[in-house]
């Protein structure tokens, strides 16, 4: 091969193919990059377009080879090895096309992804730069500063602000704000009402969320006074969120034109919001903090301050004192120069100068009218005073005075604190007033009950009448300085000695002067200085060993006198009245004590006695014995001797019970009404009383215990029901007495309980008897009668409900009727006259059942009352009398349809019968009559046994010979049972009516074979007994129940549903009956009956 | 006469099979008789006959047992039953519908009618309207009932 095929072979052709290569490459890659030109960075341009230069530089090297047709470079084979070289990389793109889009655009995107990274850097700078001007900022403004900037610089908003939520729900305030790097001042004044004003503030709380509006001229959410005023474009909201709680709102917008805020940019700001979140809620909570210690440290400054003057001034109790305290302490308190307290004088209606400190003493005293007080004051002890403070001092709805400081000193004000605690220090001083107050009161009364004591003391203790009595006259003696006392009180005889200090005998016994007396029935102190030249009083008096004297009346129910004596004669002042009067004021106390005391005693053991009385009265049921025991407790109860209780009878008074001196012969005597001292209390019908009837002497005498020698009387009616009389319960004393309110009262007390046991006996008594009428009527009527309680078990069950139902009472008291008979008697309806069936021993019984409701006074129901009688018997006639309507109709119409059904077949004209047939229809026509003649006979039989009509023609007949006729037709009829006749003796004579003993024993026979379905033998016998024949038809069947044994001879009883009237054995019965005979039966169930019947003999065989 | 209709009597009263015998096949009818429930049941079950009339107070076993048993035994559960019954009280005639009857006769009756009301009552079943003819004869009865 020559040089220049070589040259063409080798290096031509490899030097175009590289070409062709090399633009293919290009052409792939050129339209990408061509597509992401604006993404693509100038270095993406070199590198691509190596491809084209590469092609067109080695097309050229190609051609001109060819032309040449010498090697390339002389070297044929180095520069196929350098094409070879170069192709490689070609080839390689060209294998890996897919992946063109790497060569295209790799040098743009790995820039960008580098922007990026320094992007998210400047971002967490700017972030990290925020967390620590948060950190260090001290207020909310120095938190939103460096926040807004590093936004505004992050986002490149425009107007950048931070607003907080200054209440929840319901306020935002303005922080800080920035718009174009400056600082917007008017943020600060801001304020967004969230619940009312639409603003992207409030969407931003609510939503918990960012809010982004493009165009915010256009949307309705956006405050518009805000959008207007920050000139905003469009803006994004961020909520700031601690602790789940939105603190405040970071505010967005652009301000030159709208933008949109990109997803990731409000992420970053979520962030950024959150951070500054957490320090805002920090500072407010520092802030908060910072502001209670502070007011704490004041306040707890304050009260300890005024703690101390508390301590100070309360420590007083005299008022002239405290006063001193008050002002002492203000001025200290206060750090002011003077002090001064006014008190307001109420009546007069002026405030009076009480305390002064740092004033002249001589200010003490002043008075000062209100309208003084409202002109500058007029006193020269103020001048040089530059400014004064004052407080009222008050005391619930009272003012008290007020209390005020001054101060000279110019530099000094008064701020609120010191108004604060200037009011503050006016209570106290207040209560240090009334404090002293109540102290000052508190003196004087010990002062005064000190007096008292001793008279109290001495009065105090005894409870007794008496001891009191003798208290008192000890206290006036001590009291006045007298040697001895007496106490005089009224009684039965007047006015007299009950008591005494000291006092000697000779004293006691002197008569009681009038003029004592008087003085006690005046109420007046009465003073004698000089007894023995004293015209008021008595020979005997002006002689008793004593000198003066002083009466001091003791007024209250039972007025008295306490007298004190004096050996020396003693002028009295009025100091010795006026304590005489205090003493006599005790001594009244103290005796009406005393006297409610025994009053109570008495009544209490009084009413302890009714009591007893009471309950031992309450148990006698006797009317006599409670008549016995009202009298012997009447006499113990008042202590009396003797008793009487009279009974009004027929306008009489009859003696009917008395103990005491004389109740015997009294016992049964009889006065009118209106006699005796006991007729004033049937003329009265209240009490009376005589302490002692031989002063009167129309009572000498009066009944028989008077005449006996008791002289106290004391007579209460006795009250019997309804308002009536029952007589009189008098009391008698021997020796008279005086009868006391309370003792009259347990008397009449007494004749209440004695009417009432009384009439409890009474009523015992009648009911006791009621009820042994009722129980005999309960006992003796047919009828049950069964009482329940409003709980339903059985009080009452009589004899006849005993027999009707088979259970004893014993055995159905306490338990419910349903318990004891299986079923409920109640109804609901409380029906009369109802029918209801239970069980006695196996049996259905009837009863015609009738029911009552007792109700109580409420209405509520107390009890029941059920009435019923047996009705079994009446109940099953009236159920087989409509059995037998039906049974009757049947048994009627079996022959009838037979009767009636041939004669129309007869009548058909469509069939020509033969005469055979019509014969057998006629037949049976003629058969079926006959039965229904029986039926009607049967009928007509029991028509005639029940009104006694029936005929019997009784002759001698002879037995054997109709048993033995009726066992032959038995036989004809050919059934399936074998019949035997079993008579021993060849004729038994009986005295019968022959066709009704064949009635009978056809009857029997047909019952035999009816009742044994399975056949079997059929018996009938005769044969002598001793007063008669006894006929017997015995056979195999089913028997007869026990239970119905008693029935079968019944009316209209059947035995199952078979057919048959019921009414056969009823008229055999009734025929033997009749022919003077008796029938019965013996039974085995399952096993046969045996029907048997006896025919008196032939009298003269 | 290969399918002349088949008629069961079961009557214990002889007099009464003799009537129905006799004016059925003067119809054209084929009678069956049985003197008791028991042995009316079997006769029932071996010649499956098209109609029964039941008596219904028999002794031993009565006309509502032999019906129920009829009813229950799927080999003559659809052979139609007449009652015929002398109870007169509408509540015992009730009953027999009630159990499955289709119809009833009271005694006495015209045995002459008998055929025509066979004939009738099986072109009514062989309609399918047996259960309809139960509920007429229902229905008339409970507006007997409440006339009473």
């Amino acid at each position: 091969m020559s040089q220049a095929t070589q040259a063409v072979l080798f290096n031509g052709v490899p030097l175009l193919l590289l070409a062709a290569v090399y633009a293919a490459v290009a052409g792939a890659i050129l339209p990408v990059l061509w597509r992401e030109r604006r993404r693509a960075h100038v270095l993406d341009w070199a590198v691509v377009l190596v491809f084209p230069g590469i092609a067109i530089a080695a097309g050229i090297f190609g051609v001109l080879v060819l032309q040449d047709r010498r090697p390339f470079g002389g070297h044929v084979w180095v520069s196929l090895a350098a094409c070879c070289v170069a192709v490689a990389p070609a080839l390689l793109l060209l294998l890996r096309r897919g992946d063109r889009a790497f060569v295209a655009g790799g040098v743009g995107r790995s820039i960008q992804a580098e922007e990026r990274v320094s992007m998210r850097d400047r971002e967490l700078g700017a972030v990290a730069e925020i967390s620590t001007a948060l950190s260090r900022a001290g207020d909310a403004v120095g938190a939103a500063r460096p926040l807004t900037r590093h936004v505004a610089d992050l986002t490149g908003a425009g107007f950048v602000g931070v607003a907080i939520v200054t209440t929840p729900g319901e306020e935002a305030a303005g922080v800080y704000a920035e718009r174009d790097g400056a600082e917007a001042e008017w943020w600060a004044d801001v304020r967004v009402d969230l619940r009312n004003e639409p603003s992207g503030i409030a969407s931003a709380v609510y939503d918990g969320a960012p809010v982004t509006v493009y165009d915010i001229a256009s949307s309705p959410l956006i405050s518009a006074r805000l959008a207007k005023m920050a000139g905003a474009k469009s803006g994004a909201w961020i909520p700031m969120i601690a602790e789940d709680r939105v603190v405040g709102v970071l505010v967005l917008a652009s301000t030159v034109e709208k933008r949109v805020f990109a997803p990731e940019e409000l992420t970053l700001l979520q962030g950024i919001a959150g951070e500054a979140a957490i320090a805002l809620d920090r500072l407010s909570s520092a802030a908060a903090l910072a502001d209670a210690l502070d007011e704490n440290r004041r306040r707890l400054a304050q009260q300890s301050a005024l703690l101390d003057a508390a301590q100070v001034v309360t420590g007083e109790l005299e008022l002239d004192l405290v006063l001193d305290r008050l002002v002492e302490e203000v001025t200290k308190l206060l750090d002011a120069d003077a002090a001064d307290c006014y008190l307001l004088d109420r009546d007069r209606n002026v405030l009076r100068c009480a305390a002064v400190h740092g004033l002249e003493p001589g200010l003490v005293g002043l008075e000062l009218t209100p309208e003084q007080l409202a002109a500058p004051i007029p006193v020269g002890a103020y001048d040089g005073f530059l400014r004064a403070l004052v407080a009222p001092m008050v005391r619930g709805d009272e003012t008290l005075g007020v209390i005020g400081v001054s101060i000279r000193d110019t530099s000094r004000t008064f701020g609120p604190n010191d108004e604060e605690l200037l009011e503050a220090f006016a209570s106290l001083a207040s209560l240090a007033l009334r404090n002293a107050e109540i102290f000052a009161e508190h003196t004087r009364q010990v002062r005064v009950q000190r007096g008292f004591y001793r008279i109290a003391s001495l009065l105090g203790e005894p409870l007794s009448l008496g001891e009191t009595y003798d208290a008192a006259a000890l206290a006036a003696a001590e009291a006045l300085g007298g040697e001895f006392a007496a106490m005089l009180a009224h009684g039965p005889g007047g006015l007299s000695v009950v008591g005494g200090h000291a006092l000697p005998a000779e004293v006691s016994d002197l008569p009681t002067p009038r003029a004592l007396a008087e003085a006690a029935e005046d109420e007046l102190v009465l003073a004698a200085s000089h007894v023995a030249a004293d015209d008021r009083f008595e020979a005997e008096w002006r002689r008793a060993p004593f000198a003066s004297l002083l009466a001091i009346p003791v007024r209250g129910q039972a007025p008295g006198l306490v007298v004190v004596f004096f050996r020396d004669e003693r002028v009295f002042s009025r100091d010795d009245l006026e304590l005489a009067q205090h003493v006599a004021g005790a001594a009244r106390g103290a005796l009406e004590r005393s006297r409610l005391f025994e009053a109570e005693r008495t009544a209490r053991s009084l009413s302890q006695q009714l009591a007893r009385t009471g309950s031992l009265l309450a148990t006698e049921l006797d009317p006599v014995a409670v008549l016995e025991a009202v009298v012997g407790e009447a006499a113990e109860l008042l202590g009396a001797d003797g008793a009487a209780l009279a009974a009004l009878e027929d306008g009489d008074l009859v003696i009917t019970a008395a103990v005491g001196a004389g109740a015997e012969a009294a016992i049964g005597e009889r006065s009118p009404a209106t006699g005796w001292v006991s007729g004033d209390v049937v003329q009265s019908r209240a009490p009376v009383a005589y302490d002692d009837t031989t002063r009167n002497e129309s009572l000498a005498g009066a009944d028989a215990f008077l005449a006996a020698g008791h002289t106290a009387y004391l007579g209460v009616p006795l009250a019997a029901r309804e308002g009536a009389l029952h007589g009189v319960l008098s009391v008698y004393s021997k020796a008279a007495r005086v009868w006391r309110e309370e003792e009259i009262q347990a008397l009449v007390a007494l004749a209440g309980n004695a009417s009432v046991a009384l009439t409890n006996a009474e009523l015992y008594q009648r009911v006791a008897v009621e009820r042994e009428q009722s129980v005999a009527i309960l006992a003796n009527i047919a009828d049950g009668i069964v009482a329940v309680d409003r709980d339903g078990h059985v009080v009452l069950w009589n004899r006849a409900a005993e027999e009707i139902t088979g259970v004893p009472a014993a055995e159905a008291i306490g338990r419910t009727p349903a318990q004891v008979l299986q079923r409920e008697l109640e109804s609901d309806v409380g029906s009369t006259n109802r029918l209801v069936a239970i069980s006695r021993g196996g049996d259905d019984v009837w009863l015609s059942l009738s029911e009552a409701v007792m109700r109580d006074p409420t209405g509520a129901v107390a009890g029941r009352i059920f009435a019923f009688r047996d009705i079994s018997a009446e109940h099953v006639v009236e159920q087989m009398k409509s059995d037998f309507v039906s049974t009757v109709s049947l048994e009627l119409r079996t022959p009838l349809t037979s009767i009636y059904g041939f004669a129309q077949t007869l009548l058909r004209e469509d069939v020509a019968f033969s005469d055979a047939e019509r014969r057998t229809f006629l037949d049976f026509i003629a058969r079926e009559s006959e039965r229904l003649t029986t039926i009607v006979d049967a009928l007509l039989n029991v028509a005639r046994l029940d009104t006694g009509d029936l005929a019997v023609s009784l002759e001698e007949t002879d037995v054997a010979a109709i048993v033995r006729e009726v066992v032959a037709t038995a036989q004809a009829s050919g059934n399936g049972h074998r019949f035997v006749a079993e008579i021993p003796a060849d004729r038994y004579p009986a005295q019968a009516d022959p066709d009704k003993l064949r009635q009978v024993l056809e009857q029997l026979v047909s019952n035999a074979v009816k009742y044994s379905p399975e056949g079997g033998t059929v018996t009938v016998s005769a044969a002598r007994i001793p007063d008669g024949i006894e006929i017997a038809v015995a056979d195999e069947g089913v028997g007869i129940a026990p239970s119905e044994r008693d029935r079968i001879f019944s009316k209209f009883y059947k035995a199952g549903s078979g057919p048959g009237t019921g009414l056969g054995l009823f008229i055999a019965r009734g025929l033997v009956r009749e022919m003077g005979g008796q029938m019965w039966v013996e039974s085995e169930e399952g096993r046969g009956s045996r029907f048997a019947f006896a025919l008196p003999p032939v009298e003269d065989v | 006469m290969g399918d002349a209709t088949r008629v069961l009597v079961i009557d214990d009263e002889a007099p009464i099979r003799l009537l129905c015998r006799v004016n059925l096949e003067a119809e054209g009818m084929e009678v069956l008789e049985a003197a008791d429930g028991p042995s009316g049941l079997e006769k029932a079950r071996a010649e499956t006959p098209d109609v029964v009339l039941l008596d219904v107070m028999m002794p031993g076993l009565d006309g509502w047992r032999v019906a129920e048993e009829l009813l229950d035994d799927p080999s003559t559960e659809r052979i139609p039953i007449v009652f015929l019954t002398a109870r007169a009280e509408l509540r015992d005639r009730a009953r027999g519908i009630d159990l499955g009857g289709v119809d009833y006769v009271t005694k006495p009756f015209n045995p002459v009618e008998l055929a025509p009301l066979v004939r009738d009552l099986l072109d009514r079943v062989a309609r399918g309207e047996r259960d309809a003819l139960r509920r007429e004869k229902l229905s008339e009865l409970r507006s007997l009932l409440e006339r009473e």
